[in-house]
């Protein structure tokens, strides 16, 4: 596979994703909490601090995707392992520490208020784990993309 | 770097220009402009052999050690 095109075709998983979250963050969550309200009346004051919440969590997948967009727009140009790009790899990770830390915070909260329907609990176990296996991935990742980038300097001022 | 590469010596020596160089080792201009300016990380020895080739000399004519305290 030609890198451009691999590049074309990674912007466009980027680009839907993307789509995907503003759609779950700006439509999906109002929904849903509406139809949660409609359900428990009682739960109505909770709307606006969950529809921000599921803000405060798009923000750093958004960004992250912004940085993606980069690391992928390097690739055409055989710029893939630059330092650069270990840094943008590194900073995704904080970002999806970030991300985790919301989720973690959401979860203690559940269960100290005593909310713990069974579905919402697996829902986090599940955002827990993937946000653990995120930052982990992209802080090999961006400690991988380092040390190619220092063998690529070294291979090119090699005569 | 300890290594000095004493490529423009040579070239000087031997009348040549990088270009001339460049054409019979088949290594590009700013390539051997950067082996020649110090701020090469390596040489491979198939270059190394193409440069003693093309300017009829030694290795030891094209490379000197400089330990850190008797840099110019």
């Amino acid at each position: 596979m030609k890198p451009t095109t691999a590049a074309v075709l990674l912007k466009t998983v980027l680009a839907v994703s993307a789509l995907a979250i503003l759609l779950v963050a700006c439509w999906g969550v109002p929904q849903y909490m509406e139809h949660v309200t409609y359900v428990r009346p009682s739960l109505s004051p909770w709307v606006i601090p969950m529809i921000a919440y599921g803000c405060l969590i798009a923000i750093p997948v958004l960004l992250a995707i912004g940085l993606l967009w980069r690391v992928f727009g390097t690739i055409p140009e055989n710029g893939a392992f630059s330092m650069a790009n270990a840094r943008r790899f590194r900073i995704i990770a904080w970002l999806a520490a970030g991300d985790l830390a919301l989720v973690l915070a959401l979860a203690a909260f559940l269960l100290i208020s005593g909310v713990t329907p069974a579905f919402i609990l697996l829902c986090l176990i599940a955002a827990v784990y993937i946000g653990v296996v995120a930052v982990i991935v992209f802080l090999v990742l961006g400690a991988l993309v380092r040390n190619a980038a220092q063998l690529k300097q070294d291979n090119e001022l090699t005569i | 770097m300890p290594i000095n590469v004493t490529l423009d010596i040579m070239l000087a020596r031997r009348k040549m220009s990088l270009n001339e160089l460049s054409e019979k080792v088949g290594v590009t201009p700013s390539n051997l402009s950067i082996l020649k300016t110090g701020k090469a990380k390596g040489v491979r020895f198939s270059t190394l052999e193409k440069l003693c080739a093309a300017l009829a000399c030694q290795p030891a004519n094209l490379l000197e050690y400089l330990p850190e305290e008797e840099k110019p």
